[in-house]
């Protein structure tokens, strides 16, 4: 167990600076893309499981709901998770926000496989009720 | 005076509905006529003949309960969508011969948003995460920056539309019986338990529930464990939803709001959150013409008016694409 000092996700969107904001959500595409390459889902992946710590570098904590996994599905709700928590939040931030996650996301485990995830993202995503059009 | 009064149509599905509201937050009247299928579910085309058969008689009742001449309305309000597509046409078709009629501008009303804002003005909550779950909806959604956002939602059928199903399935009816006879049941059997973050998924647990009743399980002991993992997979994302958004208010609305082992449970969970909980009367829980009268009048005051071009429903219309204009 580590201590980290910082402050959860949500409430450093508040008051961050919006080049911090695209910093941060870069990096934290980089560890999820580590985590999920070394075969977990975190389970609840929202902004407020998501530490910032003095240097502005994110730590992803609470596993309790997390899992090995194999399944692509499993890592795609974990993005889907962040996105929905974002938009419920900070609907104005989300686009820019995911977009630098995804570069991040994609700097670890390379564009093509990337690209899969996303796509099962959309899939989840369009199971909701009513989703008629691409809203990403 | 000075009040606006406004007529609102509900025909999303099974019922038919007129209610007049006045904007001081008074509801004058709410009446309805329900489909009840012979057999099986909704028949969407159906239903739609028996909105149109009783649509009349409904209107006439609203007013007369509301104590009001046709020409004392002043805002004309239909469900626009989400729901069936016939059911909806049969109501929009209604409203615009009326607003036509009186001269009266016309109002088209997001369904979900009418159980949410009927839900406020009946329980006077403020600032709720509220978990909408009837027989076409299951979603957990709060008002953030001027739109109700989607925190969690189910990802195939409805919670209603699963408690129902089986129900049929078994022979006892839909809801409230799965949940009457449930009270009979001793024995809860393991279920398939789907949460994807805030998200729920209730097509398997259907299926595997009524395998059970095909195995020979005692209906009530299947409907025992059918509605518990139901209301348990609720609870749960609502909690999460509750934590996360660090609210202190929560809203049941819907025609689930009328389970009382839902409530109990909501209840608990509440209790440990020092959060409040508040649920819509009995009344206005299920599909009702009041809450769209009501919501139509919020609309109306923020300017939100439509013209009959633009009055074409939208069965899929989902709860976030509105600006909640009328709300701080």
């Amino acid at each position: 167990m580590q201590r980290i000092m910082g402050v959860e996700l949500r409430s450093y969107l508040s008051s961050a600076e919006l080049h911090r904001v695209g910093d941060v959500a870069e990096k934290l595409g980089r560890i999820t893309a580590q985590m999920h390459s070394d075969g977990i889902a975190h389970g609840d992946l929202t902004l407020s499981n998501i530490i910032i710590d003095e240097l502005h570098s994110p730590w992803i904590a609470d596993f309790g709901l997390s899992s090995f996994t194999q399944d692509m599905e499993d890592y795609a709700v974990d993005i889907h998770l962040l996105e929905r928590s974002l938009e419920s939040t900070y609907p104005n931030l989300r686009k820019a926000f995911m977009a630098s996650f995804m570069r991040g996301y994609s700097s670890v485990v390379g564009l093509e496989y990337a690209g899969r995830v996303l796509e099962k993202v959309r899939e989840i995503r369009m199971r909701g009720r009513y989703v008629v059009r691409e809203r990403a | 005076m000075g009040h606006v009064v406004c007529l609102g149509i509900e025909s999303t599905a099974h019922t038919f509905g007129v209610g007049v509201a006045r904007s001081d937050g008074s509801i004058l009247s709410n009446a309805m006529r329900v489909y009840k299928p012979e057999k099986g579910g909704i028949h969407p085309r159906e239903a739609s003949q028996h909105h149109a058969k009783h649509a009349l008689e409904v209107v006439r009742e609203a007013l007369e309960k509301a104590r009001l001449k046709p020409s004392d309305i002043d805002v004309v309000a239909f469900s626009i969508g989400p729901g069936m597509g016939p059911c909806l046409r049969t109501g929009a078709t209604v409203a615009r011969a009326i607003a036509a009629t009186l001269g009266k501008p016309l109002v088209g009303v997001n369904h979900s948003i009418a159980h949410i804002e009927v839900g406020k003005l009946a329980t006077g909550c403020r600032d709720p995460v509220v978990l909408y779950v009837a027989g076409g909806n299951t979603l957990i959604t709060a008002l953030v920056e001027g739109r109700y956002r989607i925190l969690g939602e189910t990802l195939d059928i409805a919670a209603g539309n699963c408690l129902d199903s089986f129900g049929i399935t078994a022979g006892i009816g839909p809801m409230p019986q799965p949940e009457i006879i449930a009270r009979e049941g001793k024995k809860i059997h393991s279920l398939p338990y789907k949460v994807k973050g805030m998200d729920v998924s209730f097509s398997g647990l259907l299926t595997a529930a009524e395998r059970l009743l095909e195995e020979g399980a005692a209906v009530a002991d299947a409907a025992l464990s059918i509605t518990e993992t139901v209301y348990s997979m609720l609870v749960e994302v609502l909690e999460r939803a509750l934590a996360y958004l660090e609210k202190r208010e929560i809203l049941l609305v819907g025609g689930l709001a009328r389970s009382r082992r839902l409530v109990e449970m909501i209840r608990l969970m509440c209790e440990d959150h020092q959060a409040k909980l508040h649920i819509v009367p009995d009344e206005y829980a299920g599909d009702n013409g009041a809450m769209i009268a009501w919501t139509g009048l919020l609309y109306y005051t923020a300017g939100m008016t439509i013209s009959l071009e633009e009055s074409r429903v939208r069965p899929r219309a989902r709860i976030d694409e509105v600006d909640v204009r009328w709300s701080p």
